[in-house]
């Protein structure tokens, strides 16, 4: 329950944490819209340019003094969305504009099977005491693959196919793995650096052209700064009542279908009741204190835009506008 | 029988930071007869220590020993018996209702136990009969009843589970006085009547003083005092435990020091009126 990073702000002095938010989110946008322009080709210009924006975001990470493992453990839900979109790109690809790489023929035979099931016990036994378990998992099923392809354990074979690892293929899948890499570590240094009442002032900002046509943009950025608010509180009472139904013996891992059901609504109900009744407190309070919707208020931070506020969202500008430039003359 | 604590100790482990909630307790919980009252400061570990009971959670290190199931157990190993031997009622219980009756809902616990039908009824009526909910609220809405009422029907739930250790987590806080006197006096009647183990955290002296027979008193994650109550207020180091003195005590010590009436102890308002009275005589 308490592993869920929503707005995981980390407290901090870099010129990461001091940047106005509305310029850290366009200058971000900016930055994301530029990776994902990035053509995929082995032309240098766009391996270096690649290269080049990783290693860029990796940089910033140092510079905001944010630990490099905090940001990559952001990663983790997405290792087996990357391990798979990887070796998938790396297979499917057959275009033989780059020449192959690899063309061996893979058995699966008892043997193989035998070692591949013993590596990934292996695997989940271990992972839990190895540091960089990303990376063991993504050796672990590069060692799978190796193994198939060694002919001396090809006794009682099963299935034979070609194992064949084309330069396009390589070239796609490390350009997708780097993408995504790239704007997950982009994004959450956002988060990591920008506090959630910050990141709301900013999207209110981006959003105020909106009043133009008569959208209620100060509501919207209430009701998400509320909501985002209230998220750790909710989770909290959700323990509480959890805790409260498992002592009148509700069982949330052992129990059939059936009873699921019943177990969820006993969670749900109390949780529903709890949450109105603290809407209902909220807006009490927020009315006795002079709130009315609408109306036009001033708030405690204000925030100006710098020079270095300025000078960072040109260089995010400058980035893109090459980018496209790039992407029409020159690859 | 009963609960035993070994070494126990509980780390919550946070993003950045871990927090020894409770250290090294060593405690030992008879199955019947005991009315303990747990008292210290807010943070001192005290609903850390009561979620033991249970095996609401296990120790980081040492051993619970809940009517002979020694925790913490091997992997999925079930524990979810050791609920029904030892009911736990949370702070502000009311919150715990969700069914469409009253009588439904302190039903749940029984069946979630496997009672057939039948048998969670009757023991629903029992429970509902021993916190005082009259028959005629059986088929109302637990939403549509009072504050005080919702947490009758919530203690009654956990009662209907027929629980061996009855441990309660600040169960008057937040009624008046009057319920709060009920509210104690209905527990000192399950305790008298079927000589159950009770368990209680609270803050308030007065009902340590007058209900618990055990007190046992927690510091920043330790246990530093564990015996009678009578003990307690005579300790030459009650001072370092930052804990009131119990009303009738004050009032004893001033008289004592004002009127020169001699200091005998007494626990309950009924008690130092009786005290009084006679020494008047």
């Amino acid at each position: 329950m308490n592993n869920i990073t929503i707005g995981q702000y980390i407290h901090g002095h870099s010129w990461l944490h001091k940047m106005d938010p509305r310029i850290k989110i366009i200058s971000l946008i900016f930055l994301l819209v530029t990776v994902f322009l990035v053509p995929i080709s082995s032309n240098p210009y766009a391996v270096g340019t690649m290269l080049f924006l990783v290693l860029f975001s990796l940089t910033l990470t140092k510079s905001s003094k944010i630990p490099l493992g905090k940001v990559l453990r952001g990663l983790r839900p997405l290792v087996f969305l990357l391990t798979f979109t990887f070796f998938i790109q790396l297979f499917y690809e057959r275009g033989t504009q780059y020449g192959t790489i690899l063309d061996t023929k893979n058995h699966l035979s008892l043997i193989t099977v035998l070692i591949i099931v013993g590596l990934i016990v292996l695997y989940n036994l271990t992972k839990k005491r190895i540091p960089f378990r990303i990376l063991y998992f993504i050796l672990t099923v590069a060692a799978i693959f190796a193994i198939q392809s060694i002919n001396a354990l090809n006794i009682v074979n099963f299935y034979s196919y070609d194992f064949i690892i084309t330069g396009e293929g390589l070239l796609k899948a490390s350009f997708l793995f780097l993408r995504i890499v790239t704007v997950i570590i982009l994004t959450s240094l956002l988060t990591f650096t920008t506090t959630t009442t910050d990141i709301n002032f900013g999207m209110e900002a981006l959003m105020s052209p909106l009043k133009l046509i008569k959208v209620p943009v100060e509501i919207i950025a209430m009701m998400l700064s509320l909501t985002l608010r209230y998220i750790p509180t909710l989770l909290e009472e959700t323990e509480k009542i959890m805790k409260a139904q498992a002592s009148r013996g509700v069982d949330f891992n052992e129990s059939k279908l059936k009873e699921k059901i019943v177990q969820i609504i006993s969670l749900l109900i109390p949780i529903f009741v709890i949450s109105f009744k603290r809407a209902e407190d909220l807006g009490n309070a927020m009315e006795a204190r002079g709130y009315i919707v609408g109306q036009k208020r001033t708030r405690i931070d204000q925030f100006k835009i710098s020079v270095g506020d300025y000078f960072i969202i040109s260089m995010a500008v400058l980035l893109l506008a090459g980018m496209i430039l790039a992407r029409i003359y020159v690859l | 029988m009963g609960i035993q604590f070994k070494n126990v100790s509980h780390t919550y482990k946070g993003i950045q930071s871990k927090y020894d909630a409770i250290m090294d307790v060593n405690l030992n919980i008879d199955g019947k007869g005991e009315f303990i009252a747990i008292v210290g400061h807010t943070g001192s570990g005290k609903s850390t220590l009561v979620q033991h009971m249970n095996a609401l959670l296990v120790p980081t290190s040492g051993t619970v020993e809940v009517f002979n199931t020694v925790l913490p157990q091997p992997k999925k190993a079930k524990i979810n018996h050791l609920r029904q031997k030892v009911g736990l009622v949370f702070q502000f219980p009311e919150y715990q209702l969700f069914e469409e009756t009253i009588i439904k809902d302190i039903m749940f616990g029984p069946k979630n136990f496997k009672d057939s039908e039948e048998d969670a009824l009757k023991k629903a009526k029992t429970a509902a009969n021993l916190v005082g909910i009259p028959e005629s609220l059986y088929e109302q809405s637990p939403f549509r009843i009072s504050g005080g009422q919702m947490r009758r029907v919530a203690v009654a739930g956990i009662l209907a589970m027929e629980p061996k250790i009855l441990v309660l987590d600040e169960p008057t806080r937040g009624l008046d006085p009057k319920g709060r006197n009920e509210f104690m006096d209905m527990f000192k009647k399950i305790h008298e009547e079927e000589n159950k183990t009770i368990v209680l955290i609270t803050h308030d002296m007065d009902i340590v003083s007058e209900y618990a027979k055990r007190i046992i008193v927690m510091k920043d994650g330790y246990v530093v005092f564990d015996g009678k109550k009578e003990e307690l207020f005579e300790h030459p180091n009650f001072i370092d435990f930052h804990l009131d003195f119990p009303t009738p005590i004050k009032i004893l010590k001033h008289l004592n020091q004002t009127l020169g009436i001699p200091y005998v102890p007494q626990y309950s308002e009924r008690d130092l009126i009786k005290y009084l009275e006679a020494f008047y005589e």
